[in-house]
Formats: structure tokens, sequence, C-alpha cells
């Protein structure tokens, strides 16, 4: 999974932007969404993204955190906002 | 884990979202006033061989570009003028472009070639976007007077070519308006992802010849249902772009919701808003953080708020867009 072709990810102090550039829309992302967006950047395997979630927030819930970033990708993916890699 | 939409320009449910960003998210650049056409209806009263008086050095814009980079600014439109008039133009665009900047370039496609389409495929292009004010050379002519037709086309098809997402736009006037639906064919098969217009704006040369540019609401009235018809057919997916129709709905917009933009004119000054003639900041003797602090500032400035709330109360305001003033100046 990346970023898709037109897509910018900006870091902010209250999370992070997403930026498609083709329709101007911007999302605003809260600090956990801003962090799954720079998982992907970095290459992380899909899979290994909650982990890594919890080990970043000490998040004592894994399997919300789980569920939460499976949502957040599946609704990046049908905003078109990533393709796969 | 949350996503939402602020879109640039508008819905958006809490005030001023800008001040909660530490940049802009589009910074839309005239690099100079001097153009190679003279259009009847041009909203910067470009012309050839004019230049503003001391526009950015070659220095003083790549100064620029590299503030743009390192405030991570995701989008940039070079525009002018004709941007490509510019000796610097594509060394900008390659700087900016290789840093990752996703840009847009507007230009009239009189001297957009294949090599320089080919230059540009290198960098991480959103789109070009190419004026197409007609589907006759006779009516093309009358409003870009020394303007080709064939050149603006081919330069379509020399960003196509090279693989570009195209733009076309469209200006109407009293002299192109029927020609319309003649131009968004032409414009599915050259190709373009998207069709641009809106009712012409009364700024510039526009404002100057208004009584005889200005459509009239009868033509208006067909030429939205036109656009409305085209958008809903999606015809070859070209996508047809007409909202904000109106200056004034676009500034409605700017109201509820300022939009993340910082307007750079050729000088380097920071215009508030494409309509209206105040200078927020000057990129000369600022950076662009402070540009872009200066610009959220103003946005809770109850005068300023209320001049653009004259502003879409009478659009011959618009018409001294240009006549910039400073902020403070024009508050005083």
């Amino acid at each position: 999974m990346k970023l898709a072709k037109y897509v910018k990810f900006r870091q902010e102090k209250f999370g992070g932007v997403l930026f498609e550039t083709r329709s101007e829309k911007v999302y605003a992302l809260n600090p956990t969404a801003a962090a799954v967006v720079r998982e992907i950047q970095a290459g992380t395997p899909e899979a290994e993204i909650p982990a890594r979630l919890k080990a970043t927030f000490e998040a004592e819930d894994g399997e919300q955190i789980e569920r939460e970033a499976a949502a957040f990708s599946r609704q990046l993916r049908e905003q078109g906002l990533v393709v796969e890699a | 884990m949350t996503a939402q939409v602020i879109r640039m320009a508008g819905t958006a449910t809490a005030p001023n979202q800008i001040d909660r960003l530490g940049a802009p998210l589009f910074v839309s650049w005239q690099l100079t006033r001097d153009c190679d056409l003279a259009c009847v209806h041009c909203c910067t009263e470009s012309a050839p061989g004019k230049p503003m008086q001391a526009e950015l050095s070659r220095e003083e814009a790549l100064r620029l570009a590299e503030e743009i980079i390192a405030e991570q600014v995701p989008y940039v439109m070079l525009c002018g003028g004709e941007p490509m008039v510019v000796p610097h133009f594509l060394e900008l665009a390659e700087r900016l472009g290789r840093a990752g900047v996703q840009l847009k370039i507007e230009t009239n496609g009189q001297r957009f070639d294949e090599e320089t389409a080919r230059r540009l495929a290198r960098l991480s292009l959103r789109s070009v976007q190419i004026s197409l004010d007609a589907d006759s050379q006779a009516v093309y002519a009358r409003q870009r007077p020394g303007g080709s037709l064939a050149k603006a086309q081919d330069a379509c098809r020399a960003v196509r070519a090279a693989g570009l997402p195209l733009e076309v736009t469209f200006a109407p006037t009293r002299f192109n308006i029927a020609e319309l639906p003649a131009v968004i064919a032409r414009a599915r098969t050259l190709g373009a992802f998207r069709f641009n217009s809106g009712a012409l704006m009364r700024i510039g040369n526009a404002a100057k010849n208004w009584h005889k540019l200005a459509p009239s609401e009868e033509q208006y009235r067909a030429f939205r249902a036109t656009l409305e018809r085209e958008a809903e057919s999606g015809e070859g997916g070209m996508e047809i772009s007409y909202t904000p129709f109106r200056i004034e709905d676009g500034l409605r917009g700017a109201l509820r919701q300022p939009p993340a933009t910082l307007l750079v004119l050729p000088n380097g000054r920071v215009k508030l808003a494409a309509a209206l003639p105040q200078i927020v900041a000057d990129l000369r003797h600022c950076s662009l953080a402070d540009a872009w602090r200066d610009y959220c500032r103003a946005w809770h400035s109850p005068a300023f708020l209320a001049l653009i709330r004259r502003a879409i109360a009478d659009d011959a305001i618009h018409a001294k867009a240009n006549d910039w003033q400073t902020l403070a100046s024009s508050l005083a």
C-alpha cells in the first residue's frame, strides 16, 4: 500500500493533512491517523501497522488499534487516497 | 481515527481551519505579468513586453522556491501573465517538481512544445492547464488578439503525448460563448481530464471592456445549462468544473472557510483574495512562514471581512483588484 499519485501528506501539530491535489480535497487527520499514513509512507506492510501504532502510542487495547487501523485503511482505499504498492 | 474533509475553500464545519495549518497547502504564483498575448478579458492585464515593475529576479524566485519546499507546501500553480515567457520558468518548475511539490502549469499554449512537455513529464506534475477560449480561429483571435488556436491545440496534444494530465479552461465572453459546446467536444477529443469554466471575472481587462464582453443573463442561462448537461453526461470521463460559478460565490465560500492558499504576485507581494486589491505581505522582505501567519491573521480582521462582503454585494468593486494596497492602508 502506498499513497496515490496525486496525494500528499504533511505533518501538522494536530496530526496531519492528506491533500488530494486532483480534486483539491484536504483531509485533516488526528495523530493516530497521521501515524498510519506515516507508516504507509515508510513502506510498512499493512499487517504490521497496528503493532507499530501500539508501540508508538503505548496502547493497551491492541485489538481496538487493529480494528481502527483496518477501518482507516479501508477508508483510504475507498477514497482513492492509497493504492497497492 | 478521523479524516475530516476540510476542502480548499468551501464547506468545512469549524471556523478558520487554516489557523491550524503550519503553512499554506497551495501557492498560486504569478511568475510575471508579461505575456505573448494581450487578451481582451485578461484578469491580470498582461500584454507583450509589459512585465510588472520589480518582478522577482531568478535568484529571488529560486529562493522562494526553496522556502516553498522547506515549508512542505504540497501544491503550487505556476501562472502569469504567461509563465513560459519567464527565462527561469523551467528551472523553477524543475526545482519544485524534483522536490516532490505537485505542480500545475497554467499557460496559453502559444510556446508550449513537445520538448517542454517531455521535461515537465519528469516531474511530479499535477496538470497543465491550457486556455481554449474558442473552437474557431476567428473567435479565438478576437478574444486573444495575435493568438493561434492551432498552437494552443497543438500544446494540448503535446501535453497528452508526454503522458501529462491536461486541463482545459474556457473564459466566456459575448464573443465566444456560443462556441462552448464545440470547445467541450474538442477538449474531450484532446484528452482533457477536466474542463474548467464559470462566469467571466470582472477584473483587469475584462473590467475595462465589461460592457463589450460580459455575456447577457440569457446567454449565461444557456451557458450554464450546457455545462450542467455536459457534466451530467460524464462523457469521455472528462469532469466539467464550473463551481463556484461567479467570483462572488467563491468569496462567500472563503468567508465560511478561508482558503489555505497564498496568491503570490510577480513582485513577491501576497494578495488576500484574487478579487480584492489587499496585499498582506511582501516575500522580498519577509519569509513565507511570516506571510502565512499574516494571511491567517487577516482573515480574522472584521474590517477585511467587511471588504469581502462589499465585494460580494457589488461586483464593480472587483475592477479595482489590480490596484493593490496594503491591508493596513486600506483599513485606515
